[in-house]
């Protein structure tokens, strides 16, 4: 049963915790999030070196689709390259391609460990 | 006679190692007749002590006949008839490698495959089922190889040794039914009439089919007319072309032979560029990195390029100045006024700008290497953080760096951004990165006035344009646009590389080419206007191109506009009358201070005569001093950098003698005069900052309609006229 | 429809320039095998590189000054890109 104050953040990533959640202590966030049996966590929570699975993309419909021409789109792997502090993420994905992204995207992509 | 192998592959396949190691030091390198590619060939001992002639084949990715290099290795591949061809595929990058080896195995030639850089897609996952691969393209022999470390060449030797005759069996290669109908067909055509017969039948039908230009000419008529109609009915029939059906049989077999020989690993590993990103990309180090990186490239620009730019302008002062006047006198030209547009007005404007190739030519080579290497997208991700800030985001980035090379495209650039507000943001400010056609300005004011540290004058200059442009940001964010959203950022990193130098030298061609063109007709075009301007005379006194360059109606125009800049500094009429000619491109700004400040006096080329061959001698041992004062400049652009942490003092390398004595060209010397230090900053600053060149106010309009245009405009001005004042004063008080 | 056409479509469907790893993603093929193709149509003379620039400053050579990040392809009959259709400067 997921956490209802957490699905909460879940719908609206503006203006909650999660930012700093995600910008802070990542294992300590994550040790939270997962305490409260949540299943999945923002890209951003993901520690270099893992490979995850994106199940949900909490943004609207342009980003979405520039996301897929870029390659992320539901139920891809995606493997963590470099994910440190403030900075962006780089993200290894099919074909070994290596995509950029800023931290704030990275809140807004549900990713699943495997 | 001995065997012949000839070594076939992609470039980049590593074939030239393959063949460094088959045949040591035994090489013969030369030319194909009539072509520059190199024609290698070596001789291998094989452990039997018997001798092969070894050739390496021109790199291609395909055996059509596009481009020489595929026309000469199939050629050699055809009319050699080598006893064996072996293919070097990277077995890192199999699906792209393998397209040469269907074409090679529709020849029907006897083939080897050589799987090189077997580690490298050990190392990435990649498994590749030897036997299978080999059952699938016909009983192919396949040794794998790291020609790098000479692992394989033995087995290679050895499987070339017992390689007497080519296995029997049947051709893997099959193509539609369709296709291979017509195929026959023709190709029993060509065996009747007895056409190129050194070929096989079946690859030239083949070949015909696919509509290969170089075989096609060399066919009969009636040939022709066949291989066009069985072209059509194959297009009747399938309703696409049969070049598009044959690579999409070698695509689709491709698929299959990968599909059951390879196996891949979906671990990803680390790369090297992987390595790389972490220190370039470092949340902490990023910025400072990229900082430090523009840094050099200015360095670079303003040490390295000078003496050039001194050179070229001597050159053009002095012997292309000597020998216009020698020819004008020749052909009884040497009317007052013809020498006056000539001289001052077409070699001291377009001239002066053409000084300042060299400094191009750096910042070209410098942006092209940054680019090639793939360091450009990191830098536009590193960046992304630091633009939020000030209400942009990493994509304006890239629009902004355009900027630093021509505001133009920086404006059209802008479209890449998906939010109309994020766009007219970002073309505002894109106007104030300091622009190439800036930079001969400050080239030329560092030189005089800041001497050793003009590089640090540069980057100040174009951090001003930063700083100028993040403030704007902010005020726009704050008072115009308010609570606007920023879109997120993702870009495709491309894996770092080693700048090749083709691309590099073909982007500093392209755009130098581009620049010289502008300089041949724009800038061409404004020093004929300028000097026309100077020689109307605006009192009685004065005669058509005889009249004192502040009499002259641009003198006039000039004076007018001049006590504007009075508080700046700058309050000569010639100053302002480059700011108002600037409007047309900044270029032209040292085309007319050169007119105003050096055309109207008589340089010392009317007095003396010099003869062609001191000239010429003068043009080769100035340029010879140019370089050793590059290389020199280049060296000391580290001790010169680390000099500025206090207590460290390295001695900097002199190859010239100390410039005490080193000549100014005469504009240098006459601006040295006519400004200061404080007053060349704030007339710099004001090149920075105000209006940007016509072209530009044009693309505003057109992308954002008047009424924004007009505001940058006047938004421009203001700004710069103020920073300018600004800086003087407070410059003047220190 | 064969793989090759569906690079070509892809290009047609999309209206932007794209990379190789773009088209390699969309149609799931080896980026080797994408960079093929897309070269088959470029010799073919339907994609082209993709130079970019507006062509106000100097020439047919594409823009001076221009950087790139990646190397683009594009149709070559409907030209689309940062600034191709403007001419006004």
């Amino acid at each position: 049963m997921p956490n209802p104050k957490l699905s909460h953040c879940h719908e609206q990533e503006h203006g909650c915790t999660l930012a700093s959640l995600c910008d802070g202590d990542i294992l300590r966030s994550r040790q939270h999030l997962q305490a409260s049996n949540h299943p999945s966590l923002p890209l951003c929570m993901a520690t270099a070196g893992e490979t995850v699975r994106l199940i949900r993309i909490s943004a609207e419909g342009k980003l979405r689709k520039r996301l897929a021409d870029l390659g992320i789109s539901i139920g891809e792997p995606i493997r963590i390259m470099q994910n440190k502090g403030n900075g962006p993420l780089i993200l290894a994905i099919k074909n070994d391609t290596r995509l950029g992204i800023g931290r704030d995207l990275a809140r807004q992509l549900w990713v699943v460990t495997d | 006679m001995p065997m012949t192998i000839a070594l076939a592959g992609n470039p980049n396949a590593g074939k030239s190692t393959i063949f460094n190691a088959l045949t040591g030091s035994q090489q013969h390198i030369g030319n194909y007749p009539g072509k520059t590619i190199e024609r290698k060939e070596g001789l291998l001992h094989l452990p039997n002590q018997q001798e092969a002639v070894v050739v390496d084949l021109p790199g291609t990715y395909s055996l059509t006949s596009f481009s020489a290099e595929e026309i000469i290795a199939r050629e050699f591949i055809l009319e050699a008839k080598p006893t064996a061809v072996v293919a070097v595929v990277d077995a890192a990058n199999l699906e792209r490698n393998l397209y040469l080896v269907v074409q090679l195995l529709e020849i029907g030639i006897p083939l080897i495959l050589a799987l090189n850089m077997c580690d490298v897609a050990t190392k990435r996952g990649i498994e590749i089922d030897r036997s299978s691969l080999s059952r699938q393209l016909g009983n192919v022999p396949i040794v794998p190889l790291v020609g790098s470390q000479s692992v394989g060449i033995d087995e290679l030797k050895a499987e070339l040794q017992q390689f007497t005759t080519p296995l029997e069996g049947p051709n893997p290669i099959t193509f539609p039914p369709l296709l291979e109908r017509e195929r026959v067909a023709l190709s029993n055509l060509i065996e009747a009439e007895a056409v190129l017969t050194q070929y096989p039948s079946h690859w030239v039908a083949l070949k015909l089919l696919e509509g290969d230009t170089d075989l096609s000419t060399k066919v009969p008529a009636s040939i022709q007319e066949a291989t066009a109609q069985a072209i059509q009915r194959i297009v009747e029939s399938a309703n696409e072309d049969p070049d598009i059906l044959i690579a999409d049989s070698r695509y689709a077999l491709i698929g299959l032979w990968i599909q059951s020989a390879v196996h891949r690993h979906a671990d990803t590993t680390i790369t090297i560029s992987d390595r790389i990103d972490r220190v370039l990309t470092h949340p902490v180090w990023g910025i400072p990195l990229f900082l430090a990186m523009m840094w050099l490239v200015f360095q670079f620009t303003a040490n390295v390029s000078a003496p050039y730019v001194d050179w070229v302008g001597g050159v053009i002062e002095g012997p292309i100045t000597h020998r216009a006047d020698a020819l004008l006198t020749a052909l009884h030209l040497n009317q007052l006024w013809v020498r006056s547009l000539v001289v001052d007005g077409v070699i001291a404007g377009v001239g002066n700008v053409l000084a300042f190739v060299p400094v191009l030519v750096c910042l070209f080579l410098a942006l092209a290497v940054l680019e090639d290497s793939g360091y450009m997208a990191r830098a536009a991700l590193v960046m992304d953080r630091f633009m939020r800030k000030f209400g942009l985001h990493g994509k304006s980035f890239l629009p902004l760096v355009v900027g630093f090379g021509c505001s133009v495209p920086a404006v059209y650039a802008t479209r890449t951004l998906e939010n109309e507000t994020d766009r007219k943001i970002t073309a505002f400010l894109a106007t104030f990165m300091s622009c190439g056609a800036r930079l001969p300005v400050y080239v030329l004011f560092g030189a005089i006035f800041f001497g050793r540290s003009a590089g640090n004058f540069i980057f100040a200059m174009y951090f001003t344009g930063i700083g100028v442009a993040v403030l704007t940001s902010l005020l726009m964010t704050r008072f115009v646009f308010r609570g606007k959203e920023a879109f997120p950022l993702m870009l495709e990193l491309p894996p770092y590389r080693i700048p090749r130098a083709t691309n590099v030298f073909h982007e500093i061609r392209t755009r130098t080419a581009s620049f010289l063109e502008n300089a041949g007709t724009l800038i061409l075009a404004a020093s004929f206007i300028i000097w026309l301007f100077l020689s109307i005379p605006m009192r009685p006194s004065g005669s058509f191109a005889d009249v004192e360059a502040g009499d002259s109606l641009y003198g006039n125009v000039a004076q007018v506009m001049a006590p504007v800049f009075q508080p700046a500094g700058f309050g000569d009429w010639r100053a302002s009358g480059a700011l108002i000619s600037g409007f047309v491109a900044k270029e032209v700004v040292i085309a007319s201070l050169g007119q105003t400040y050096v055309g109207g006096e008589d340089g010392p080329a009317m007095t003396e005569s010099v003869s062609a061959g001191d000239d010429l001698k003068m043009v080769g041992i100035s340029l010879g001093d140019a370089t050793l004062l590059t290389l020199q400049e280049t060296i000391n652009i580290v001790p010169r950098s680390l000099n500025w942490v206090p207590n460290v003092d390295i001695p900097e390398v002199a190859l010239v003698p100390t410039a005490d004595e080193e000549e100014d060209t005469l504009l240098e010397g006459a601006l040295a005069d006519a400004f200061t230090p404080i007053s060349a900053l704030a007339f710099n600053i004001f090149i920075l900052l105000y209006i940007p060149c016509m072209a530009t106010v044009g693309a505003m309009r057109h992308e954002f309609g008047t009424r924004w245009m007009l505001a940058q405009v006047l938004y421009t001005l203001v700004i710069a006229w103020a920073a300018a004042v600004l800086v003087y004063q407070v410059g003047s008080l220190l | 429809m064969s793989s090759l056409r569906q690079v070509l479509t892809l290009f047609e469907e999309n209206r932007i320039p794209l990379t190789i790893e773009q088209v390699a993603r969309n149609l799931d093929l080896d980026r080797g095998m994408a960079e093929g193709m897309v070269t088959f149509w470029v010799q073919k003379g339907k994609l082209r590189l993709r130079t970019v620039g507006c062509h106000t400053c100097g020439g047919n050579s594409g823009c001076p000054f221009m950087p790139k990040l990646a190397d683009m392809y594009e149709l070559t009959r409907i030209p689309v890109g940062a600034c191709q259709n403007k001419n006004t400067g």
